[in-house]
C-alpha cells in the first residue's frame, strides 16, 4: 500500500481522466455499443432513442420542417439572448438601442438580421411542418395529443413573433401594435353592438391586460417585452418538450404499414406474444413492439449526422439572407400619424384583409374558428388507414388538388368581388352593426369550405378525405389571402395591382 | 349502483382539490396586479383656447391629442380622429369628410360612417368652459353626436 501522500499524488495526475470519466456516463463511442451507450445515458442526447427507423430519415417523408423549425428556434435564443444586451424597452430609448445595435455594436446589424430571418423563418416553416404532418396523416391515434400541442405552438410561435414586432418602437412597429390590440380588445365591437359594454366587457380588460394603458405607451412597451423575452419563451420551451417528448412516447415518427414488411424474415420471431416494448413502458408502436429492429439503424451516426447537415445548411441560408437584405427599421413611433397603409407583419396580412370587412369576426372569430378547427382534426377523423402515405394514397392526392382548385376559385372570386362592388354597408348604408360585424367575406368563406369538407366527406365517405378537403381549403384560402394584404393593399387599404401604382404623398 | 368511496380516496382528492383550489386563487388574485390603478397617462383634457380665439367658420386640429375642432356662427364642437374600428388616426379630406388610411373607413362631415369596417361613426367629444373663458374638450368624454357648445 503506498503512502497517502503517495495515492494523493498519483489521484492529482489523474483528475483530467476521472474528472471526464464522472462527467461521461459511459464509455468511449468508439463502438456502436459505446454509441448506443452515449445517446441512452446522456441527458442531451437521449432525446433521441438508440435506434432510428429507416424511414424516418427518408428526407423525402420529413422533409425536416420539424428540425428546421427547431434550428431557427435555437438561432432565435441565441441572437436574441445576444440582442437583449444592448436593447432598452423604453420608449425613448427602444428605437435608438435598436439603431445603436444596427450601426454601432459589433456584429450587431448580423444578430439582428439573423434574429429577424429565423423568425420568418420559424413561422414559415412551423405551418409547413403542420401541413406534411397533416397530409401524411401523422396526427392519427396514438399522436392526437402531439397534433394538438403542434397547435399551441404554432400560436406561440405567432405570438412570440408579434410580441417582437412592437420593440423596435418605430412607425411600423407602433401602428402595427396598436392594430393588433385593437383586435385583441374587438370583442367590445360586439359587446357594443349589443349595448352590454358597461355590464361585461372582455375586450377593454383584455387591452388593459396587454397595454397596461388606454394606449400604447411605456407600459405597454415593457409588457411586451417581458412577455416577449420571458413569459413567451417559457411557455414555448416547455411545450416543445412535451412536444419532443410525447414523439418518443408516442413510438418515433409515423411510418407506412409498408416501412416494416409483415415478415421481414429477420432475426426477430414474427407474431407470438413477445412485446420486447414492456422493458421499459411504452405505449403502442415503439421501434420494438411487434416490429422487429431490423429496420432500425443507430442514431448515432445516422440520424445525428443528417441533423447536423440540416442544421448547417439552414444557418448558412439564414447567413446568407441576413448579409444580403436588412431588417427594416422606420422613422421612430409617432403617436399622431398612422403610417399609411399601416401593415402588421407579412403572416396576420390574411387576417387583416379580413379585418378591413369587421374587425371582430375577421380579427377573433375566424382565426379562433380555424385554430378550433385545426387542433380538433385528430379527434373527428379516426380512420386507421394511410398513415405515413402522402395524402393517404391517390385518392387524397385528387381531393387535395380539387379542394385547391375549389377554394382558389372561392376566394379570390370572393375578394374580386368584394374590391369591386364593396359589401354590406355600400349597399345598404343603414344595416345594423350585429350583421356588419358577423358577415364577414371570411364567414362566408369559412361557411363555404366547410360545406364543401361535409360534401367531400359524404361522397368519399371517409372523414380523411373530407380533413384533406378543408385542411388544403383552410392553406390556399389563408396564402391567398395574405398574398392580397402583402402585395395588393396600398395606401388607405385600396387594392393596387402593384406598389409601383400607389399614389405619390 | 351508486359508486362508494372510501374515506381514503375521500381524504386524498380534497387533499388534491385544496391544493389545485389554492393554487388557482393565487393565480387569480395576482391577475389584479395587471390592471393598473391608475392609467399612467397625460391629462384627456385638452385646452382648445378662448371662444374669441375660435371664430365661426375655423377648423382646428390637434395632433397630439388626436381631435378636430369646428367652430360655427354659434356653436362649437369636437370630434375624436380615432377611428373606432381599430385605432388609427382619419385624415379629413378637402371635399369635408374623413378617411381612415388603415382599413378605408369613410366617415361624412360629422363624423358618421358611411363605409367600411368601422362598428360606429366618430365619437363627438365634451367640450366645457372654465371659469377663466377658456374652452377644454375631454376625449376620455364622449356626447351624443351633435351635441356643440353654445356660444351664449
Amino acid at each position: 500500500m503506498p503512502s497517502a501522500l503517495h495515492r494523493f499524488l498519483d489521484n492529482l495526475k489523474r483528475v483530467p481522466k476521472t474528472f471526464l470519466g464522472s462527467v461521461r456516463r459511459h464509455g468511449k463511442a468508439t463502438s456502436d455499443r459505446g454509441r448506443s451507450q452515449a445517446v441512452f445515458s446522456n441527458l442531451f442526447l437521449h432525446i433521441h432513442s438508440v435506434k432510428t427507423h429507416k424511414n424516418s430519415l427518408k428526407p423525402g417523408y420529413t422533409l425536416g420542417f420539424g428540425l428546421l423549425t427547431t434550428v431557427c428556434l435555437v438561432i432565435l435564443t441565441v441572437t436574441g439572448i445576444l440582442l437583449m444586451v444592448y436593447y432598452k424597452p423604453t420608449p425613448e430609448l427602444a428605437y435608438k438601442s435598436i439603431k445603436d445595435i444596427h450601426f454601432v455594436v459589433p456584429t450587431g446589424r448580423m444578430m439582428r438580421n439573423l434574429h429577424r430571418w429565423a423568425a420568418h423563418g420559424m413561422v414559415v416553416l412551423v405551418f409547413l411542418h403542420m401541413a406534411r404532418v397533416f397530409y401524411t396523416a401523422s396526427y392519427r391515434r396514438p399522436r392526437e395529443f402531439n397534433w394538438f400541442a403542434g397547435i399551441a405552438l404554432l400560436a406561440l410561435t405567432l405570438a412570440l413573433s408579434f410580441t417582437g414586432y412592437l420593440l423596435p418602437w418605430d412607425q411600423l412597429a407602433y401602428w402595427a401594435t396598436t392594430i393588433g390590440v385593437n383586435i385583441a380588445s374587438s370583442p367590445r365591437e360586439l359587446t357594443d353592438a349589443l349595448g352590454i359594454t358597461q355590464l361585461f366587457d372582455p375586450g377593454g380588460a383584455i387591452r388593459h391586460l396587454l397595454l397596461g394603458a388606454n394606449t400604447p405607451g411605456a407600459e405597454a412597451l415593457i409588457r411586451f417585452h417581458l412577455l416577449h423575452v420571458m413569459v413567451l419563451p417559457i411557455l414555448l420551451f416547455a411545450l416543445v418538450g412535451v412536444h419532443f417528448w410525447r414523439i418518443r412516447k408516442d413510438g418515433g415518427l409515423s411510418r407506412p404499414e409498408s416501412a416494416d414488411p409483415p415478415d421481414g424474415g429477420g432475426f426477430f420471431p414474427r407474431g407470438g406474444n413477445k412485446t420486447y416494448g414492456l422493458m421499459a413502458i411504452v405505449r403502442g408502436r415503439s421501434p420494438a413492439v411487434g416490429r422487429a429492429p431490423e429496420n432500425t439503424v443507430n442514431s448515432w451516426p445516422h440520424l445525428f449526422i443528417a441533423q447536423m447537415a440540416i442544421f448547417m445548411a439552414a444557418t448558412v441560408i439564414l447567413l446568407a439572407l441576413s448579409l444580403a437584405i436588412d431588417a427594416p427599421l422606420k422613422e421612430p413611433a409617432n403617436p399622431a400619424i398612422p403610417e399609411n397603409p399601416a401593415k402588421a407583419p407579412w403572416y396576420f396580412l390574411g387576417l387583416q384583409e379580413l379585418v378591413s370587412y369587421s374587425g371582430f369576426m375577421g380579427g377573433v372569430g375566424i382565426p379562433l374558428i380555424s385554430m378550433i378547427g385545426l387542433a380538433l382534426i385528430p379527434y373527428l377523423d379516426r380512420e386507421r388507414g394511410g398513415v405515413g402515405v402522402w395524402f393517404s394514397g391517390p385518392e387524397g392526392r385528387r381531393v387535395a388538388l380539387r379542394s385547391a382548385v375549389f377554394s382558389t376559385a372561392l376566394v379570390v372570386g370572393l375578394l374580386a368581388f368584394a374590391i369591386n362592388f364593396g359589401w354590406l354597408r355600400e349597399w345598404y348604408p343603414d344595416i345594423p352593426q350585429l350583421v356588419i360585424t358577423f358577415v364577414n367575406p371570411g364567414t362566408v368563406i369559412a361557411a363555404c369550405f366547410a360545406a364543401w369538407s361535409l360534401w367531400i366527406m359524404r361522397r368519399t365517405d371517409s372523414t380523411r378525405m373530407g380533413a384533406i378537403a378543408l385542411f388544403t381549403c383552410f392553406l390556399i384560402g389563408y396564402i391567398i389571402l395574405t398574398y392580397v394584404g402583402t402585395v395588393h393593399r396600398g395606401p388607405n387599404w385600396e387594392f393596387y395591382w402593384s406598389q409601383a401604382s400607389w399614389p405619390i404623398h | 349502483m351508486q359508486q362508494k368511496i372510501t374515506r381514503r380516496d375521500f381524504s386524498e382528492r380534497l387533499a388534491f382539490g385544496s391544493f389545485w383550489a389554492a393554487v388557482g386563487v393565487s393565480f387569480v388574485g395576482m391577475l389584479k396586479l395587471l390592471k393598473p390603478a391608475v392609467m399612467p397617462e397625460a391629462t384627456t383634457r385638452v385646452k382648445l383656447g378662448h371662444p374669441d380665439e375660435l371664430p365661426a367658420g375655423t377648423e382646428r386640429y390637434f395632433p397630439r391629442q388626436n381631435l378636430f375642432v369646428y367652430s360655427e356662427e354659434d356653436s362649437i364642437y369636437a370630434i375624436s380622429a380615432i377611428c373606432p374600428h381599430l385605432g388609427c388616426i382619419v385624415q379629413r379630406l378637402p371635399e369635408s369628410r374623413f378617411e381612415c388610411p388603415c382599413h378605408g373607413s369613410k366617415f361624412n362631415a360629422t363624423g358618421e360612417v358611411f363605409a367600411g369596417p368601422s362598428p360606429s361613426g366618430l365619437s363627438w367629444l365634451e367640450i366645457r368652459r372654465a371659469p377663466n373663458g377658456v374652452l377644454y374638450a375631454d376625449t376620455a368624454i364622449t356626447v351624443p353626436r351633435g351635441t356643440k357648445w353654445e356660444r351664449a
